[in-house]
C-alpha cells in the first residue's frame, strides 16, 4: 500500500456524506446496530454487507424524518466513491473516517434552536 | 561537559520537576528544554502547570503524563503570544513511583514525546484542540469520575502515539461516551479541527 494520510480520505465528499448520515442514524434513529457492525467490519466484504445493511435502515430512518422533514438520502455516485476508497485504501482508514464523521458536531447541535438543514441528492 | 555543567543541570531539572501524587502513587515529570530561558520554565510554565494539573489523573500515571504533556505545550503556545520568547520542550522525561508498605518503590518510567503536539501546535487551529483534551482530561482525573478510563487511556495513547489504530480506538470511545445516555459529554469535534488532527494521523 502506498504512503497516504487519512486526511486524504477523511476529505472525500462520499466519506463525509456517509458520515453524516451514520452521525444522523445514530442520533435520530438510534442505528447503534450499524456502529458496531462498521467497527467490526475488516474485509471489504464484511465492509458491503455492512454498509448494504446501514443503507436499508437509513432509509427506513430518512422516511420517517425528522422533526417533519425527510432526511437527505445517500447518492448512488457517492456509493461507488466509498467503495473505490476501500479497494484504494483498505477498510481500516475508510472506516474510522466514516466514524470520525459521526463524532462531527452537525450544525443542530452548535445552534441548539434551528432545524437541521435537509437536502436531497436524488 | 564539565561537572559544574552537570551540576547546573541537575539542579534547573529538580527546580523545573513536576511532581504530583495521589494514593496510588508519585509521577515526577521533567520537561526536556531545547530552547527556553530558566525564568519561563520555573517561575510561569512549572506555577501553571501546578494550578492546572492537581493530583494525578484517577485512570492512572500514563494519563497524568499525557496530562501534563497538553499543559505544557499549552504554555509554550500562551508564552508565546506574549510575542517575545517561544519556549519549546523537547520532551517529557517521567519517573513513577509507588507506595509498598512505609517504603516508596520505583515503578516505571520513561520518555513521553511531544512531537504530535507540536505539530498539532503548529496548525490553525491548536488552542481549541488542546484545550478540547485538556478539558477531557481535567473533567475525567477526580477521583469519583469513574468509568471514564478508557477514554482517557485511549487518548492518552493516541497523543503519544497518533498512529491509525490508536487514534480508531479513542475516537471510538469517545463516540459511544457522546451517545450512551446518562454520561457527562465532552462534545463532539468541529469538522475543520478534526481535519487538522486526521492530517496528521499516521497511515
Amino acid at each position: 500500500m502506498s504512503e497516504f494520510k487519512l486526511s486524504d480520505i477523511f476529505g472525500c465528499e462520499a466519506v463525509k456524506n456517509f458520515g453524516a448520515a451514520l452521525r444522523r442514524a445514530l442520533r435520530i434513529g438510534d442505528d447503534y446496530a450499524s456502529l458496531v457492525e462498521l467497527e467490526y467490519a475488516e474485509t471489504k466484504e464484511q465492509f458491503e454487507e455492512v454498509i448494504k445493511k446501514f443503507l436499508r435502515r437509513y432509509e427506513t430512518i430518512a422516511r420517517r424524518g425528522y422533526k417533519g422533514k425527510k432526511l437527505s438520502r445517500l447518492s448512488e455516485k457517492h456509493l461507488e466513491e466509498l467503495m473505490s476508497l476501500v479497494d484504494k485504501y483498505d477498510v481500516k482508514p475508510v472506516r474510522a473516517a466514516l466514524i470520525s464523521y459521526a463524532l462531527v458536531k452537525s450544525e443542530r447541535e452548535e445552534f441548539p434552536e434551528s432545524e437541521e438543514e435537509v437536502t436531497d441528492y436524488e | 561537559m564539565t561537572v559544574d555543567d552537570f551540576s547546573l543541570s541537575a539542579l534547573g531539572h529538580v527546580n523545573a520537576t513536576i511532581r504530583k501524587f495521589s494514593n496510588m502513587g508519585m509521577i515526577f515529570a521533567i520537561p526536556t528544554p531545547t530552547k527556553t530561558r530558566i525564568l519561563h520554565l520555573v517561575r510561569d510554565i512549572k506555577k501553571n502547570i501546578d494550578d492546572s494539573v492537581r493530583g494525578l489523573h484517577r485512570a492512572g500515571w500514563f494519563p497524568s503524563v499525557a496530562q501534563i504533556a497538553i499543559n505544557l505545550v499549552l504554555e509554550e503556545l500562551r508564552v508565546e503570544e506574549r510575542g517575545k520568547f517561544a519556549p519549546k520542550f523537547g520532551s517529557l522525561i517521567y519517573g513513577v513511583v509507588t507506595k509498598t508498605g512505609n517504603q516508596w518503590k520505583p515503578l516505571t518510567g520513561g520518555i513521553f514525546p511531544l512531537d504530535f503536539l507540536h505539530q498539532i501546535a503548529e496548525s490553525g487551529n491548536a488552542k481549541d484542540v488542546l484545550n478540547k483534551w485538556k478539558d477531557i482530561f481535567m473533567r475525567t482525573a477526580p477521583p469519583n469520575m469513574k468509568g471514564y478510563e478508557n477514554l482517557v487511556v485511549a487518548l492518552s495513547e493516541f497523543i503519544a502515539n497518533p498512529s491509525l489504530s490508536n487514534y480508531e480506538r479513542y475516537i471510538k470511545l469517545h463516540l459511544r461516551n457522546e451517545l450512551d445516555k446518562g454520561r457527562k459529554k465532552f462534545g463532539g469535534y468541529e469538522e475543520k479541527i478534526l481535519e487538522e488532527v486526521v492530517s496528521l494521523v499516521g497511515v
